[in-house]
């Protein structure tokens, strides 16, 4: 899944793992994602917000897996064969995105990504920290934090 | 703060919080028990606390904390002299190192921020304490006086400041002082007096400083007892403010009112000769009031400190090597299981696989003891503690009070011990306050003047017991309740119903306080119910025995640990929860056909009624917002009662959390299983009805609910039972609720009896009855018991014939005599008020209407007697008393 490459810290490189949300390019730095798996299967949380699609059991840990398209304000996700979770480590806390496909892990020098258009297919840009413009299409970069800690309104 | 110089020493704060913290924890215990051995100095304890006390100071001094390194210098200083017997431990000296340690130890802990921390009240206490050696020891107070009045005499008749200037000062709304300091204290406790300079000029201006300059020591010479520094100060603060400002003695501060100069300031002369006439009361009196404000904010302070515990913050644990061994050599043992596993598996080697899961499955549960074990810790940790708790207390309320600690020994959880502390702290200061009585009561009632208190930790059923026990003046039930109607907790009418159990137990009632006044320890009605759901929270419970004048028992259970709990798995829908074992009273199953009778409304709510109480009802799923399962025949409609699982049985888990009881319609019940419990992640923080997930057995997830959160979700309060006992207008001498087993004769005449009577019920095949000497009796327990069938005895309709009945066996006056019941059909708690009037019989006692059913309550002693006299009249009771306890026998 990751590549062997070494990300060295000190240059601007980052490698970035891309999904689709349904046509809508994705992606998130490597380094923020522990793995992917496959553990569609969630227990639903009464009473929790709509985005939280329930929790699943990683290895004995209590994984709280978000419907990443709903966050976006996206159609919710809906669970395929090629539907994924992917595991974030962030604050101590691990959080697991729905996503509808995965796709590849490209290399994005840090200038090469721009601001993110103000409206980007109805999604509230703060959710974005940019956008790159790859060979054939648009990829826009998540920014993690902010959807993690996301607005439940 | 100079938190710069720390910061490189990062690494070894936290060794040096916890190594420091350990060696604080022995301080205490050593100087309780050094201030009770008094002139009997036990050096090996000064020498022990001494030693601690000195690798803090040292450890300080390294990591640059300066605040800590200067109380635990100042507190070294008053040890050394216990050492050498230049002082002797009093109860005050102790206190103050105490109070000393406390400080430190709080310092300690945060130990980076420490630096800065205002610790000069401690620092001077023990300065003072070691400067006034041997004149304490030799009794000489008068000297200390002279002493301390010389500070600001020596220095002030010599002013050079002009009258204009102070005046100048004055207009500005500022006043003068004269302070008087002895350098010599500075140095000890100040490495720099610029540091007092910049204090000072910090709330006014410095007019002018003087040194006692007749008393400067000459190189070589020895040192003098003072030298003196007197400062001239304008400030805008008033004497007092100033004087804790600087904390300076009061006598040091001399106001220099307008119109008098410096020079001839006689009102100061007189003002500095009165205060020092009564120095050492005041000094007495600060300390008191000093005690009372702390006194006062026991429950500020206890709400800080575990919000402080509640903050992320990396605890450590000690482990024995032995024990880290064995943990390393069952985690070897796993990985060569593993390999096995994988072996056999990838082999197809069912036998081979069978072996090797037994294996693996030994490791597993030896390396789960294993852990466990390294979470143990004893008890004592926690109530060690308390021995200071009770001697402060006892001081400050006057009272004196013996604390007993058994069982120490005992070993719990880590969490669980970290969480008991405040709970049990609060208990014990309500035993010393509101359960001890004064000296002199205790005088006039006879007991010892000193109180105890005992403190037992023992196992019991797999759970451990604390227990708190008082020889105090117990709690008065009607106190309580006369209290609870005054505040409007209940009516006269409930009030009264109350068993002296339950009314006791009111104390756990928010805002309920008995403490007729409110007092710096407790009384404010706040704490009792704070401590009863942090036990319960703990998935303990708590129980409260009190005998009036004779003392009160506090009982808490606690589970072993809290990382594993014995659940109840249950399911709503297709979705499974877990109920933790400590929450369930009880499983109640309803037929469907039996639900009009057991289930009824309160204004939508539904209520069960459950042995005369009525318990409101709450349906998992629709609280949860699940989707009702498949099975219940579409009729999916939850409004409609009528509907409602026509076909299928109610299960009901009647869960407690605190003094709310209420029942839980679930869909089915399952296992129960011992649970780990997973904590949930942030985005689920308002989920108040889940306490958690965990894994089952078959690794699906299931939630944890959290009872008293759906409690507070649904606002359920305790239903008030108003509809079904319908009591007659009659007055009646009973005044409790009686508990009551309810039987029928003729399948439409109720009987009850109080439960009271009845010693057991049997049941019997009819024909077992022997018909003798035209009565009835039936061979028990190698004996005879006389039976009386009711129709015989009381206007009652002839019972139905049936092959099986069940007797009641009674025992009235240490006699046994069975009652013929073809059904029992309940226990109820049945009011106080009875008909007397309608059913007049010799043997009844009166009526009451039970759900629809009038039950006539037997009054046992008056049919056993009506009994007799039918069938042998003339007789007299005493006769039949002996012939059938020959027949018992």
């Amino acid at each position: 899944m990751t590549t062997e490459t070494q990300i060295s810290l000190t240059t601007e490189c980052s490698e970035i793992a891309t999904f689709y949300l349904d046509d809508l390019l994705v992606g998130i730095d490597i380094r923020q994602i522990q793995e992917i798996n496959r553990h569609v299967q969630t227990t639903a949380i009464p009473h929790a917000v709509s985005m939280v699609r329930g929790v699943i059991n990683l290895r004995g840990d209590m994984v709280t897996v978000l419907d990443l398209p709903l966050v976006l304000g996206m159609e919710p996700c809906v669970i395929t064969p090629k539907t994924r979770v992917v595991i974030i480590d962030s604050d101590k806390e691990r959080t697991g995105l729905l996503i509808d496909k995965i796709s590849d892990v490209v290399k994005v020098q840090s200038d090469e990504i721009a601001p993110s258009p103000a409206n980007l297919n109805g999604i509230g840009n703060h959710y974005f920290k940019g956008v790159v413009r790859l060979d054939t299409e648009l990829l826009a970069v998540l920014d993690v934090n902010e959807i993690l800690s996301f607005d439940s309104e | 703060m100079d938190s710069n110089n720390t910061l490189d020493c990062d690494e070894f704060f936290p060794d040096f919080i916890m190594e420091s913290l350990e060696a604080l924890s022995e301080v205490e215990e050593a100087l309780l028990e050094i201030e009770e051995n008094g002139a009997n100095i036990n050096l090996d304890l000064v020498n022990k606390v001494f030693r601690a006390v000195h690798s803090v100071k040292g450890a300080a001094g390294f990591l640059n904390l300066v605040t800590i390194g200067e109380l635990s210098h100042s507190a070294e200083n008053v040890l050394s002299l216990i050492r050498t017997g230049e002082l002797v431990p009093t109860g005050q000296i102790v206190n103050e190192l105490l109070q000393a340690c406390d400080t430190l130890t709080s310092l300690v802990e945060d130990a980076k921020n420490s630096n800065g921390a205002d610790v000069l009240a401690h620092v001077t206490a023990l300065t003072t304490i070691s400067e006034n050696r041997g004149r304490s020891s030799v009794g000489q107070t008068a000297s200390e006086n002279q002493n301390s009045e010389s500070t600001v005499d020596a220095v002030a008749p010599h002013s050079t400041v002009s009258s204009e200037k102070l005046n100048d000062c004055r207009r500005n709304g500022n006043e003068i002082y004269l302070l008087g300091f002895d350098l010599l204290d500075l140095v000890e406790y100040t490495t720099n007096p610029m540091y007092l300079i910049r204090r000072i000029e910090d709330v006014g201006e410095i007019l002018e400083g003087r040194l006692d300059l007749e008393n400067l020591p000459i190189l070589g010479e020895a040192q003098p007892e003072q030298l003196l520094l007197g400062i001239t100060v304008s400030t805008i603060l008033d004497a007092e403010i100033l004087q804790r400002f600087l904390q300076l003695p009061s006598e040091n501060v001399i106001h220099i009112p307008e119109g008098s100069d410096l020079q001839t300031n006689e009102q100061a002369d007189q003002l500095q000769s009165d205060l020092q006439n009564g120095p050492e009361k005041h000094s007495v009196d600060h300390g008191l009031e000093e005690k009372v404000s702390e006194g006062s904010e026991p429950l500020s302070k206890q709400t800080t400190t575990s919000k402080s515990k509640a903050a992320p913050k990396e605890a450590n644990i000690r482990v024995s090597v032995s024990v880290i061994d064995r943990l390393m050599n069952l985690a070897g043992e796993l990985v060569l299981g593993r390999n096995q596993l994988l072996q056999a598996i990838a082999h197809r080697d069912m036998t081979a696989l069978e072996l090797v899961g037994g294996e693996v499955d030994q490791i597993t549960r030896g390396l789960q003891e294993m852990i466990m074990k390294t979470r143990m810790q004893q008890i004592g940790s926690v109530v060690n503690k308390f021995t200071r708790v009770v001697r402060d207390l006892s001081n400050t309320l006057n009272k004196q009070c013996r604390l007993v600690i058994e069982g120490s020994e005992v070993e719990l959880d880590k969490t669980i011990i970290e969480a008991i502390g405040d709970p049990l702290t609060h208990l014990i200061r309500n035993a010393v306050d509101h359960g001890i009585e004064s000296m002199e009561d205790r005088q006039k009632k006879g007991k010892d003047v000193v109180g105890t208190i005992v403190l037992n930790t023992y196992h019991q059923d797999g759970k451990v017991c604390v227990s708190i026990k008082d020889d105090g003046a117990g709690i008065d039930p009607e106190r309580l309740k006369k209290k609870a109607i005054e505040k409007g907790f209940l009516t006269e009418q409930q009030a009264n119903d109350l068993s002296k159990q339950e009314a006791v137990r009111l104390i756990a009632e928010p805002g309920l306080s008995t403490a007729e006044e409110v007092s710096a320890v407790s009384g404010r009605g706040v704490g009792m119910d704070v401590v009863f759901t942090n036990f319960e929270k703990l998935g303990g419970s708590v129980e409260i025995e009190s005998e009036i004048n004779e003392g009160t028992t506090i009982t808490v259970q606690l589970p072993l640990t809290l990382a594993i709990i014995p659940s109840l798995i249950v399911s709503s829908g297709d979705v499974s929860f877990a109920i933790p074992q400590t929450n369930i009273s009880e499983l109640v199953r309803i037929r469907s056909k039996d639900t009009h009778n057991r289930i009824e409304h309160i204004k939508n709510a539904e209520v069960l009624r459950l042995r005369g109480a009525l318990l409101p009802l709450v349906r998992l799923n629709k609280v949860l917002g699940i989707d009702e399962p498949v099975e219940s025949d579409g009729s999916s409609d939850a409004e409609s009662d009528q509907d409602l699982h026509a076909n299928s049985a109610f299960n009901i888990v009647v869960v407690e959390t605190g003094q709310l009881r209420y029942g839980l319609i679930v869909n089915t019940l399952n296992d129960s299983e011992e649970i780990v419990v997973k904590p949930l992640g942030r985005h689920m923080q308002n989920c108040t009805c889940l306490a958690g997930a965990t894994v089952l057995g078959d690794g699906r997830v299931a939630m944890i609910l959290d009872v008293s959160g759906i409690a507070e979700y649904e606002k359920l309060r305790p239903v008030q039972d108003k509809s079904g006992l319908e009591n007659s207008e009659c007055g009646s001498e009973l005044k409790e609720n009686i508990s009551t087993l309810i039987f029928s004769n003729h399948p439409k005449e109720y009987f009850g009896i109080p439960m009271s009577d009845v010693v057991r019920i049997e049941r019997i095949r009819a024909e077992q009855i022997d018909r003798v000497a035209n009565r009835q009796v039936l061979q028990y327990r190698g004996g005879t018991l006389p039976l009386v069938a009711l129709e015989s005895t009381i206007s009652a309709q002839p019972k139905v014939e049936t092959a099986e009945l069940f007797v009641i066996v009674l025992n009235i006056e240490d006699q046994q005599i069975g009652f013929l019941a073809p059904k029992i059909i309940d226990i109820r708690e049945i009011a106080s008020d009875l008909d007397s009037v309608t059913f007049q019989e010799k043997g009844i006692r009166g009526s009451t209407i039970i759900e629809g059913m009038t039950v006539r309550l037997i009054d046992s002693n008056g049919l056993i007697q009506k009994y007799y006299s039918d069938r042998f009249e003339g007789q007299t009771k005493l006769t039949s008393k002996t012939e059938s306890a020959s027949a018992v026998l």
